[in-house]
């Protein structure tokens, strides 16, 4: 296949989107779906035909010179696609759940309104998100970083007249902005320290470069983090991606779990040469890795919102990725990142499933019982959450994955800023972390499958419920797409399987326990009875929310801290300067006018058109001038 | 190709001659100015474009002239080439967009608007173009009185301004108190040589002056440029003049006519007082970056979208400063700094214009839009919600438009400088555009139901010939945002000319 395929992988959805954006209303919903699936199905043929090419392991990547981009006498970035096995496999990812999402969306959408603009932010997300996989250089791969982000924005704020809604696009928006801040001064680090920022360039001779620039590297490594920490939500930059489930549920599936999001880690994928030689920088990835790890698990426990509880999910196990980065382990990370999207999509398409049968209602105290009239959307479920949780080897899309991570950090080590961490804690931490990741797929579950009939979107007589007033499953692409991933999660399990080895004795009995976990949690939220009994145990200590204030239900404060930091500070700063400093400013240009226009007032006195005094004043100014004149 | 160069020149002239006195029917006078606009564009588009492609540009002349007894020199000259096209460009594409958007259909303005508004661009055309320094100032100066006649003409008291002519006497007062000293430096520049130099001997003449002279000439040429752009603390009448100012003057005001600061501080400044600008680097790259932090605090803090255009306006354009501050010395970097600026002027003009027409076309009173007071405005004005926030995103420098490689670029440059710049810059920048975003999202999305006015106050959507014209701008910014070498190369080739690599003072 011509090096020219390369420029039509992201060049079809970006064409499909641009037409959907101008034709998208006059278009029938159906055409407007088959182009937008066509689209990214085409590319996602497109990229399987390069895997014959050899690409894959240790093949030779296949390069797209186009010339310069932004090129000028001193700084050069190149307009260079390049497709590598890494390359190949993020590809494939993006586009085969992009295509189907899409296609799962045409149903998902169908009541919706402005459905040409939705399907033409998807198009033109996977088109950027395959920009940032095929760029070649940093500055490149920042069009498509932003793109996505844009794309994520736009479709964050689809129902853009609900209240919140433009909030929680805001706060997308402008945190990712702070992290392109770090992102641009790493890269202008970068190309100080090494002179290109070519990211093969800089893979090969990187190590050697480095030699004297030490400091300045290891400064555009932390610089770089910011960036990465800000696009795949790891704290304390994570604070956007909950309200980021304010979009419709086949965006937070594609955009906030599957693919989007995993751009971080892709970018610190692509410079783990960089980061191999950095311990500092390691460090930081590990202690923020942790703390989002734990945070994510802990806030999903709690939340109610069933969208919520999948995105503080998806947290979780970015925070994975990126500690098997820590660890040096790029493949434990990509791995996990496949994983990863097959389950989370599987829960986020099952969940949005449930939602539309149940007419947008979020509450999964309001959901109870739902999946029993959804027998698709509860296999999707089962397999998604076993999967998630990693409870059986072979049919859990996480459970070689997060063994992959897991090995990787038991032979690690952590050292920097005077700190040291053993991979043997990073190892504990984890292992406890994940259980509740049992724990809170579970409890989902137990509420969706629970018997207690008290639900009110049971009894409403809507047009989409079935002659018993029960919810069902009306579209066909979504009982499809759902169906093709509750195949393909446990298939990519069972390949999984084949690349990690698996060590009985350390997985024993961690999957004990987490069987057993699952097994309770599920008892326990499945019947109203124990849930009650549970929650009054609970009610005792206020970290889960007794009164309203623990921790827990204040997101552990990263909001407030931010409003008191950030927010309210530059808020007042901003109306100190307006209300005083630009007052007083334009106030004494006003005055000086004032005072000019008294002085010339005063002036015009000596203008009296008096002939004699004039006559007096020329007298003494000539006496005046000869005295001067005639003195030496 | 320099008969094109003299219609530039002459053809705005005998449009404001023509709606002066010519009796046009008023209600015919809109729509004449508009096909005037896009016969004007079309020329000075295709005009600049080739000049852009074109090796070393070219040029008009006539015989030289000698005054008085001294027999002083001076050779009318008029150029165009890859520094100056851009420039020349923006102010093509220019008054199309605010006849369009803005056109006049209730018949509120009368003849002399347009004259006014003709004699402003024939004004900036001369700015823009002209290589004598007396020829250079001559239009300066007959920009300001364009602008003074239009203000005072058809000026309405604003939020900030409750009259117009206070406001209005302070902003000449400002650019006088800028120009004057400015030229007494042409005076200097000319009496050393007893010619005038024109912009590509002024660099040889200010060499041979004492260090002490270049030192005031320098001076006064800065504070005529710190005044137009405006830069920190000479801005003093950007926001009320911005508020008592018509519509289309103040989208031109800040497209075009603030533009003439940039070109001085890239085409006179940098060039011949490289020595001056290294001296004080350090200041005056502290003060640009303080002005990009204070414009970008003050939108956070303004509720009208005009006001938060005129002071993220103030923001950009001392981002451009910085570019021009940083890029001198600079060695390798300086025309990295250099083309990043240029690329600015012509990309954030042609957001400012589609900003500011569209913040006056979203009331039909021309009123600008009050974050207290509406929401929901997407519901009724689909279009042109679409279009603002494609613009504000441009402003904002998303990557794949255009805005951003003239701001990457000068980045670059600062970083060479020192990365806080950039730092800060970045940040306020970074504020800016936060406050823009949010903004937006108050008046314009949100449900309308809450609006606090009713919806039949608004103006209608856009229509199929205003959405035209915004395509053809957001056109523009995509190309130059996916593709830019197609105006930073033939810019950098230009600039490469000046030889600004070997500015080491």
């Amino acid at each position: 296949m011509s090096p020219l395929a390369l420029l039509a992988l992201p060049a079809f959805p970006a064409i499909s989107a641009l037409a959907l954006i101008f034709f998208g209303r006059r278009l029938p919903y159906n055409v407007l779906g088959g182009i937008a699936v066509g689209a990214v199905a085409a590319s996602f043929a497109l990229a399987l035909g390069f895997i014959p090419m050899d690409v894959l392991g240790e093949g030779a990547p296949v390069t797209l010179d186009l010339g310069p981009w932004i090129s000028t006498h001193a700084f050069q970035a190149a307009l260079r696609l390049r497709l590598d096995s890494v390359g190949l496999c993020m590809v494939l990812l993006v586009t085969f759940f992009g295509s189907l999402i899409t296609a799962y969306s045409i149903g998902y959408m169908r009541e919706d309104r402005e459905q040409g603009r939705f399907f033409a932010g998807l198009n033109l997300f996977v088109a950027s998100m395959l920009t940032l996989v095929l760029s070649d250089n940093l500055v490149l791969i920042f069009l498509g970083w932003e793109g996505v982000g844009l794309c994520s924005y736009l479709l964050i704020g689809h129902y853009w007249d609900q209240p919140g809604v433009p909030l929680a696009a805001f706060r997308a928006f402008f945190v990712n902005r702070i992290g392109d801040i770090f992102f641009l001064l790493g890269v202008f680090t970068l190309f100080g320290a090494f002179g290109t920022v070519s990211l093969s360039e800089l893979h090969a001779h990187g190590s050697e470069l480095i030699v004297g620039h030490e400091k300045a590297a290891g400064l555009a490594a932390l610089l770089l983090l910011g960036g990465a920490f800000a696009k795949s939500a790891q704290a304390p930059l994570h604070v956007w991606l909950a309200d980021a489930m304010a979009g419709p549920t086949p965006v937070s599936a594609l955009i906030h779990a599957a693919t989007m999001v995993t751009a971080g880690v892709y970018l610190l994928m692509r410079l783990d040469w960089l980061y191999s030689v950095f311990p500092q920088a390691r460090m930081v990835i590990g202690i923020c890795a942790t703390t989002t790890l734990i945070v994510g698990a802990l806030l999903a426990l709690t939340q109610t919102d069933i969208k919520k509880i999948l995105a503080y999910s998806t947290l979780s196990n970015l925070a994975l990725m990126f500690l098997a980065l820590a660890a040096g382990s790029s493949g434990a990370a990509m791995l996990h990142l496949f994983g990863h999207a097959f389950f989370k999509a599987l829960l986020f398409l099952a969940a949005g499933s449930v939602i539309l049968a149940a007419h947008h209602e979020q509450d999964v105290r309001r959901l109870q019982g739902v999946l029993k009239t959804l027998p698709i959307t509860r296999l999707a479920f089962w397999v998604g959450c076993i999967g998630g949780a990693g409870l059986i080897p072979y049919l859990s899309a996480g459970f070689f994955t997060k063994e992959a991570v897991l090995e990787s950090l038991r032979n690690s080590r952590l050292d920097g800023f005077g700190l040291h961490i053993s991979g043997g804690w990073l190892y504990s931490i984890v292992l406890v972390v994940e259980s509740l990741s049992a724990l809170y797929l579970f409890r989902l579950l137990g509420y969706l499958s629970s018997d207690d009939r008290e639900a009110a979107y049971a009894h409403e007589p809507e047009s989409g419920h079935g002659h018993d007033g029960n919810p069902r499953e009306k579209s066909r692409s979504v009982r499809l797409v759902l169906g093709i991933l509750a195949l393909a999660a446990p298939s990519f399990a069972w390949f999984s399987g084949r690349l990690v080895p698996l060590h009985w004795g350390h997985v024993f009995p961690s999957l004990v326990a987490n069987l057993a976990l699952a097994a309770g949690c599920f008892a326990v939220f499945s019947t109203s009875r124990r849930r009650e009994l549970l929650f009054k145990g609970l009610a005792r200590f206020s970290v889960f929310g007794g009164g309203g204030v623990g921790p827990l239900t204040r997101l552990f404060y990263f909001d407030d801290v931010y409003n008191a930091l950030l927010v309210l500070p530059l808020k007042a700063a901003a109306w100190l300067l307006r209300l005083v400093f630009e007052n007083i400013f334009i106030g004494a240009l006003s005055a000086m006018g004032w005072i000019g226009e008294r002085a010339s007032f005063l002036l015009r006195r000596l203008q009296t058109g008096n002939v004699q005094r004039y006559a007096a004043l020329m007298l003494l100014a000539a006496a005046f001038a000869a005295y001067f004149l005639l003195r030496g | 190709m320099t008969s094109s160069l003299l219609a530039i020149l002459v053809l705005p002239i005998l449009g404001a001659l023509f709606f002066a006195f010519y009796p046009v029917k008023p209600k015919s006078l809109s729509a004449l100015a508009a096909i005037f606009s896009y016969c004007y564009s079309a020329l000075t588009s295709l005009t600049a474009i080739l000049a852009l492609a074109s090796d070393s540009g070219f040029s008009i002349q006539s015989r030289a002239f000698h005054l008085g007894v001294s027999g002083f020199e001076m050779i009318p000259r008029f150029f165009l080439d890859g520094c100056n096209a851009s420039f020349v460009l923006l102010l093509g594409l220019c008054p199309p967009v605010v006849f369009t958007l803005l056109r006049d259909r209730e018949c509120r303005y009368g003849k002399s608007y347009y004259a006014c508004a003709f004699a402003l661009v024939a004004a900036l055309a001369g700015v823009f173009t002209s290589d004598s320094l007396l020829l250079f100032y001559f239009f300066w100066e007959a920009a300001l009185i364009a602008v003074y006649f239009w203000i005072g003409l058809y000026g309405k008291p604003g939020f900030h301004a409750p009259r117009v002519y206070p406001v209005l006497l302070r902003f000449v007062l400002f650019t006088l108190a800028g120009s004057l000293p400015m030229l007494v430096s042409i005076a200097a520049v000319c009496a050393a040589d007893l010619r005038d130099p024109g912009l590509h001997g002024l660099a040889a003449v200010v060499s041979r002056m004492a260090p002490n002279v270049r030192l005031w000439v320098f001076g006064g040429f800065l504070l005529g440029f710190s005044v137009k752009l405006p830069l920190l603390g000479f801005h003093g009448w950007l926001r009320d003049t911005y508020n008592v100012a018509p519509p289309a003057c103040r989208a031109l005001l800040s497209a075009a006519m603030s533009k003439m600061g940039a070109f001085g501080l890239i085409m006179i400044l940098a060039p011949s007082f490289s020595g001056e600008i290294l001296r004080f680097a350090p200041q005056l790259q502290i003060l640009a970056v303080m002005g990009v932090v204070y414009g970008a605090m003050l939108t956070l803090a303004q509720e009208r979208l005009i006001d938060l255009l005129a002071y993220g306006s103030l923001s950009h354009l001392s981002l451009l400063a910085l570019g021009v501050f940083t890029a001198v010395g600079a060695g390798d970097a300086a025309t990295t700094g250099l083309s990043g600026s240029v690329l600015l002027v012509f990309n954030h003009g042609l957001i400012m214009v589609l900003l500011f027409s569209l913040d006056a076309r979203v009331l039909p009173g021309e009123e600008s839009p009050d974050k207290g007071l509406l929401t929901g405005l997407r519901g009724r004005q689909r279009r042109l919600t679409a279009f603002l926030l494609l613009a504000i995103f441009a402003s904002a420098s998303l990557p794949g438009l255009s805005n951003f490689v003239g701001e990457i670029l000068i980045y670059f440059a600062a970083f060479q400088a020192s990365p806080w710049l950039v730092f800060f810059a970045a940040s306020g920048a970074l504020i800016g555009a936060g406050a823009l975003v949010r903004f937006f999202h108050s008046v314009f999305l949100g449900s309308s139901s809450s609006a606090g006015r009713s919806e039949a106050i608004l103006s209608r959507d856009l229509d199929a010939g205003e959405t035209a014209i915004a395509l053809v701008l957001a056109a523009i910014w995509l190309a130059l945002g996916l593709y830019p070498m197609l105006l930073l190369h033939p810019v950098e080739r230009a600039i490469l000319f000046l030889d600004p690599v070997g500015w080491t003072g």
